[in-house]
């Protein structure tokens, strides 16, 4: 075997990292929001290794973009939101163009059906979910993270002054959802 | 005059300013009505996220770290969406490598919160192999030698040459430049599934998963090899 010495250290050619704070407020929002956004996704799709990957996703493209937005949770929800709802439009597009035995095999809805684990709580909790509008729902499983009211106003698209107004209603058809679903079964 | 839905809403959830906050908590110590309206919504938020608890499950742990070494599932995120990934991850990959070379100022960024990498050799650099990865002796690239061996560590590790050597990264390829008559070390990780050493666009070396090739000298097995350039390989 040919032997032969290391040479010294010297200047290496390579990527160009981001800003130092860049980089430090990256880690921290990765450390204050993953679990959140992982939640609320979880939450919301009934999937977790699809809210795990979609979770990434979000704070791939977060690193990607290489600044900060000016409302950054909002921008996180935002974004999480949009992935969620593609990866559902997708799913649902695939299921329609699979044959009926195939679909019936697939593995695909991200949202199980709430039918399908009626019997379990679980199933009794997502079913009422199920009930309220997207919006509402959102608002819900997004203020049950912590987000601020401004954050659910500009993520969501509603009136700030509002939230509160909005978060009241769809907290109470959810509740009296899950009791008509728990006197259903 | 009583609370409106919204302002009680705000209460329970530290919307409202210091100054708002005290005033409607003086207006509910002397009004029983709101103060039961203020307690029904209290009660129905925790309701609520008692719930909604029972649709939880395990949390992963994230950090910029794991991150950085994800591998996008092909059969969950798909088309735009995972050659965006793919392409985020390799460059935190590459991010990766400029943490672990001599001087990088990256550490100095992480080092509060994240362990030393093990240590870089010296004239060395460490890259994350990927699905694939080229490890390209630019020209003149006929006069030195190249030793190979397998690793188990996660990493690519390619030092060696001579004082006058450089590394760059780009797209999963590493670019060797001026290593002349040096020797070129590299450690190529067992798990790797494919690493190539090409010079110039002579085909030296290639491990794919078990398999270990050295093109045009009929070398296989586990090595180390010690290849030189000289000899020629498969065009």
């Amino acid at each position: 075997m040919t032997e032969y010495t290391l040479p010294a250290p010297r200047e290496m050619n390579l990527i160009q990292p981001r800003d130092t704070a860049f980089r430090g407020a990256y880690v921290r929002l990765v450390e204050t929001h993953s679990q959140r956004l992982f939640r609320y996704l979880d939450r919301a799709g009934g999937d977790p290794e699809l809210a795990r990957d979609l979770t990434q996703e979000v704070f791939l493209r977060l690193y990607k973009r290489g600044a900060l937005p000016d409302e950054t949770g909002a921008w996180l929800i935002t974004v999480a939101m949009n992935l969620l709802r593609n990866e559902k439009s997708k799913r649902a597009r695939r299921n329609r163009l699979m044959t009926p035995e195939r679909a019936k095999h697939a593995h695909s809805d991200p949202e199980p059906s709430p039918m399908s684990a009626s019997g379990s709580e679980s199933g009794l909790v997502r079913a009422a979910l199920s009930t309220l509008p997207t919006r509402e729902q959102d608002l819900l499983l997004l203020r049950a993270e912590g987000y601020a009211y401004r954050e659910l106003a500009e993520a969501v698209g509603v009136a700030e002054a509002s939230v509160g107004t909005l978060l009241a209603r769809a907290k109470q058809r959810f509740l009296e959802a899950y009791q008509e679903a728990r006197h259903a079964r | 005059m009583h609370a409106d839905t919204e302002r009680l809403q705000r209460l329970l959830h530290g919307e409202l300013s210091a100054e708002d906050e005290r005033e409607l908590r003086e207006h509910l110590e002397g009004c029983p009505s709101c103060a039961g309206r203020y307690e029904e919504a209290a009660s129905s938020e925790r309701d609520m996220l008692s719930l909604l608890e029972a649709l939880d499950h395990p949390a992963p742990v994230f950090d910029a770290d794991t991150l950085s070494e994800r591998r996008p599932a092909p059969s969950r995120v798909r088309g735009r969406v995972l050659r965006w990934a793919a392409t985020a991850v390799l460059g935190l990959g590459l991010a990766g490598a400029a943490y672990a070379a001599p001087n990088s100022p990256l550490r100095a960024w992480l080092g509060a919160r994240t362990e030393a990498p093990e240590p870089t050799p010296p004239g060395g650099i460490r890259v994350d192999p990927g699905e694939r990865l080229v490890i390209r002796i630019l020209a003149p690239a006929e006069l030195g030698s190249v030793h190979v061996e397998i690793s188990p560590d996660r990493l690519v590790q390619i030092s060696g040459g001579q004082a006058s050597t450089s590394f760059s990264v780009d797209q999963g390829e590493v670019s060797v430049r001026g290593l002349g008559e040096g020797a070129l070390h590299v450690a190529i990780p067992a798990a790797a599934p494919e690493v190539e050493i090409r010079a110039g666009n002579r085909q030296v070396f290639i491990k794919r998963n078990t398999a270990l090739r050295a093109a045009g000298r009929g070398l296989e097995g586990t090595g180390p090899f010690v290849l030189s350039l000289a000899e020629g390989g498969t065009p």
